[in-house]
């Protein structure tokens, strides 16, 4: 592999500097095609932007801070905007985590930081199992977040920089995505852009442009991404169950002892999505048992709530961006209604 | 610092733009040392005193030992260093995993001991650059090497930022060398450099997080028994990422330090095209495998004094029970050791009562023996990969038991899987007796812009967050 021991010379910067030259072409036309198509710039959302909300979130100390974990359905349903006009000065900590149980960052907050404002956990009965695995948030916050340093910190916000200029950099615009367009609507090209992130990593979703049909697919796909989790031993064995439930339970203990409060939902689905999570975690037998079991400060189901069970989730799981603000005024609503003071001295 | 991250980038430019223009040699070596300094404390400015230690230890203790005339004085240095530098990398590395055993034991001895949490975070290339700076006392013990007459320049062999995280692990007698007089950087050298950078890069990004990880995550997530198919794959996927991932690395090591004016060793060599499982560990983490077969395995041996086959059969199976246990501090990577020198033990013992017979020369042989070996391997990474040898056993019995778990994977899974595993095979195969430089450079030039252009849209648009290369946990 040495560069030594052959005489035959080739040139390989220049050959180097034409295939640059070609791939800044290429990608300049998809730009183009893209920006054509009505694609705007996403925020990519990544390990270093959860950082920094988790660093600002691990130096608050205040009793009226509030901080939302959870996966995308949290980061869909809860309109930042919305909250910081219903608590005004009150510090809001977006800390949900796209696909990922939000199992390992309540244990951070409760482990690694003085925390003491009110948590909001967006909870599956799938996600009670903490044991890391690619569906916890286990890597990014034990490997990624406790070596936050500043070459990190440099790193994400040259990837902010990047992700916010570019549309070709968004995930939904990759190679896989590509492919998977193409085998499953017979186009790679997507031009519905309907998952934004935002730079305060305000997650949302556009339904408005989808037919009937497609949100029907949508819905077809987020109950197989569900069973595939499922099948994947999220959590269903009883000692996995029991060993979950246990860990939960001390990080809920610990943030409650030093006088925060910590809040367990679980947010509307419905379709497809919601039969099956029925069928693999009925709630009498997994949602009940963690009401009985975790010492959290409420509870909430959005079936018992009649101003909550009648938001509609197009695509199964995610609910649509205009119905983000008028959700978490009622969310937040039924909150207070259990006894939670979100405004502590 | 990933080499695949925006601030490597960073740093690769303020590298070689201050690199090239600064015109005296030891103020050049100065400037690397201090740039590899600033590369590890990107990751962990603590850990940086571990490095410094090390570095200050072995230094001390190879010129202690070539001023000493007797033998007990130099080898009560080479215990000084040995000790120093195995303690430090057991203290960080197994001493969680030797506390979770101690607790065991006293467990089952009716002794309930519950420790305080071990959470020690491990220093990122502690095992690489540990096993570089033995070999430095090693060598200089042995009268293989003279000590370094410059600090810096240990320093730098030490701290060298392209390999300093993951390998290649340098010889000493290798690299010292190179820093005696000024490097000579040419055009074809960055060229060739760049290329194999960009080639690791395409391995690590396209291959190994893009396509194969999400796969094998799902399939090693899973629990109970699952489709015997989905368990093939992701042992397949797995095996391919941890190739594309290690070695990808390694090339990109390469290429930087060619583009700096250095050479490296290879660390790989079409492993999937071996001939038996001795001839994989001659083409697989080449640097490490020699560096256990020259200071353990042939120093055991050499003890021993006869040739007789017990004597090579116990060389090689301590050799590689402590290759596996310096790849992980669990039980796993002892029990895949054990399974590795096992094979190892048969191949030989079967080589010497038969391998004489002229049946062996027909060429069908060589593929059977070359499937055989990959077999072999991809068996050795269920426990490699498995969180727990329960959960290794769960997935080598979901081949024989009825399926518990219905985890298969998807169309679109398996579109993208098959494509890299057959052109990983093929290239392997074609490489076996080839240099992959002399391909290459073979290669028309438009067709090898097209080739560049590919792998460069590939790594820009596969979408995947930065990952961390596996062999950083060693």
């Amino acid at each position: 592999m040495s560069a030594r021991g052959n005489d035959r010379k080739t040139d390989w910067i220049t050959s180097l500097l034409a295939a640059l030259v070609c791939t800044a072409i290429i990608l300049t036309g998809y730009e183009l095609v893209l920006r054509a198509a009505g694609a705007e710039p996403n925020f990519r959302d990544n390990q270093a932007r959860w950082s920094f909300v988790r660093e600002a979130a691990g130096r608050d100390q205040s009793s009226d801070s509030i901080a939302l974990l959870g996966a995308s359905r949290i980061r869909a349903a809860v309109s930042l905007s919305e909250l910081e006009s219903r608590y005004p000065g009150q510090s809001v900590y977006p800390l949900g985590y796209i696909g990922r149980s939000p199992c390992a960052a309540l244990q951070d907050l409760a482990d690694s930081t003085d925390f003491r404002g009110t948590i909001v956990v967006s909870l599956n009965a799938n996600w009670v199992d903490c044991r890391p695995s690619p569906y916890q948030m286990h890597r990014t916050v034990v490997r990624y977040h406790a070596e936050w340093n500043w070459a990190r910190k440099i790193d994400g916000q040259a990837s902010e920089f990047i992700t916010q200029n570019l549309v070709f950099t968004d995930p939904h615009h990759s190679i896989r995505h590509l492919i998977v367009n193409t085998l499953e609507a017979g186009t790679p090209l997507s031009n519905k852009d309907y998952e934004i992130t935002r730079k305060n990593r305000q997650l949302e979703f556009d339904f408005a442009p989808f037919s009937a049909e497609d949100l029907a697919q949508m819905q077809r796909r987020s109950r197989r991404a569900y069973i595939r989790r499922v099948g994947a031993g999220e959590g269903k064995r009883p000692d996995r169950w029991n060993a979950g439930r246990s860990l939960l339970s001390d990080a809920i203990e610990k943030i409650t002892a030093r006088g925060g409060q910590v809040v367990i939902v679980r947010l509307p689905t419905s379709g497809p999505l919601l039969r099956a999570e029925q069928e693999h975690f009925p709630r009498e037998q997994f949602w009940d048992d963690l009401v009985d079991a975790l010492p959290a400060t409420a509870f909430l189901h959005f079936a018992d709530d009649p101003s909550l069970s009648g938001f509609e989730t197009p695509d199964g799981n995610h609910l649509d961006h205009r119905d983000a603000a008028r959700f978490t005024a009622a969310l937040f609503d039924a909150i207070e209604r259990d006894g939670v003071d979100f405004k502590r001295p | 610092m990933l080499f695949n991250s925006y601030i490597f980038a960073l740093f690769a430019i303020i590298v070689f733009g201050f690199y090239f223009t600064i015109g005296d040699w030891a103020w050049r070596k100065r400037f690397l040392l201090g740039m590899s300094y600033l590369f590890y404390a990107a990751w962990n400015l603590p850990y940086l005193v571990l490095i410094l230690f090390s570095t200050g230890l072995d230094y001390f203790a190879a010129h202690r030992m070539a001023q000493a005339s007797r033998k007990t004085t130099k080898s009560i240095y080479l215990v000084v260093s040995l000790v120093g530098n195995l303690g430090v990398l057991s203290y960080f590395k197994y001493g969680n995993f030797l506390l979770d055993s101690f607790v065991s034991v006293a467990a089952v001895a009716g002794i309930q001991y519950e420790p305080m949490p071990w959470n020690i975070l491990l220093p990122v290339g502690i095992s690489f650059y540990t096993f570089q700076t033995l070999s430095y006392t090693l060598d200089v013990y042995r009268g293989r090497l003279k000590p370094s007459k410059s600090l810096s320049d240990f320093a730098l062999f030490v701290t060298f930022f392209p390999q300093l995280v993951a390998g290649p692990i340098v010889r000493a007698r290798a690299f010292l060398p190179q820093l005696l007089q000024p490097v000579t950087i040419t055009q074809d050298k960055i060229g060739w450099g760049l290329t194999l950078f960009l080639l690791g890069l395409f391995q690590k990004v396209v291959v190994a997080d893009g396509i194969m990880a999400p796969i094998v995550n799902t399939v090693f997530a899973a629990d109970g028994y699952l489709p015997s198919l989905t368990v093939f794959a992701g042992m397949v996927g797995f095996t391919i990422q941890m190739y594309c991932d290690f070695s990808g690395y390694s090339m990109m090591a390469i290429g930087l330090a060619l583009c700096l004016g250095f050479t490296l060793p290879r660390n790989f060599r079409a492993p999937f095209s071996a001939v038996g499982y001795q001839d994989f560990w001659r083409r697989w983490h080449i640097s490490l495998s020699t560096f256990f077969r020259d200071y353990l395995y042939a120093p055991i041996r050499k003890q021993a004094k006869t040739r007789s086959l017990t004597n090579v059969l116990v060389a090689q199976f301590f050799t590689f029970l402590i290759i596996g246990l310096w790849h992980g501090a669990s039980w796993n990577f002892a029990l895949w050791g054990v399974f590795n020198a096992v094979i190892i033990v048969i191949e030989i013992g079967l080589q010497r009562l038969i391998g004489h017979w002229d049946v062996w020369k027909a060429k069908a042989w060589k593929y059977i023996f070359n499937a055989g070996a990959y077999i072999l391997f991809l068996f050795s990474i269920l426990l490699f990969r498995a969180v727990d040898f329960a959960h290794a056993s769960d997935l080598f019995l979901s081949f024989f038991r009825p399926t518990e778990t219905a985890l298969r994977l998807s169309n679109v899974d398996w579109i993208l899987m098959i494509p890299p595993v057959v052109a990983v095979f093929a290239l392997h195969h074609t490489l076996r007796d080839r240099s992959f430089e002399a391909i290459a450079r073979a290669t028309p030039a438009i067709l090898r812009v097209a080739v560049l252009t590919a792998m460069l849209l590939a790594i820009i648009l596969f979408g995947q967050p930065n990952e961390e290369f596996i062999y950083f946990q060693f």
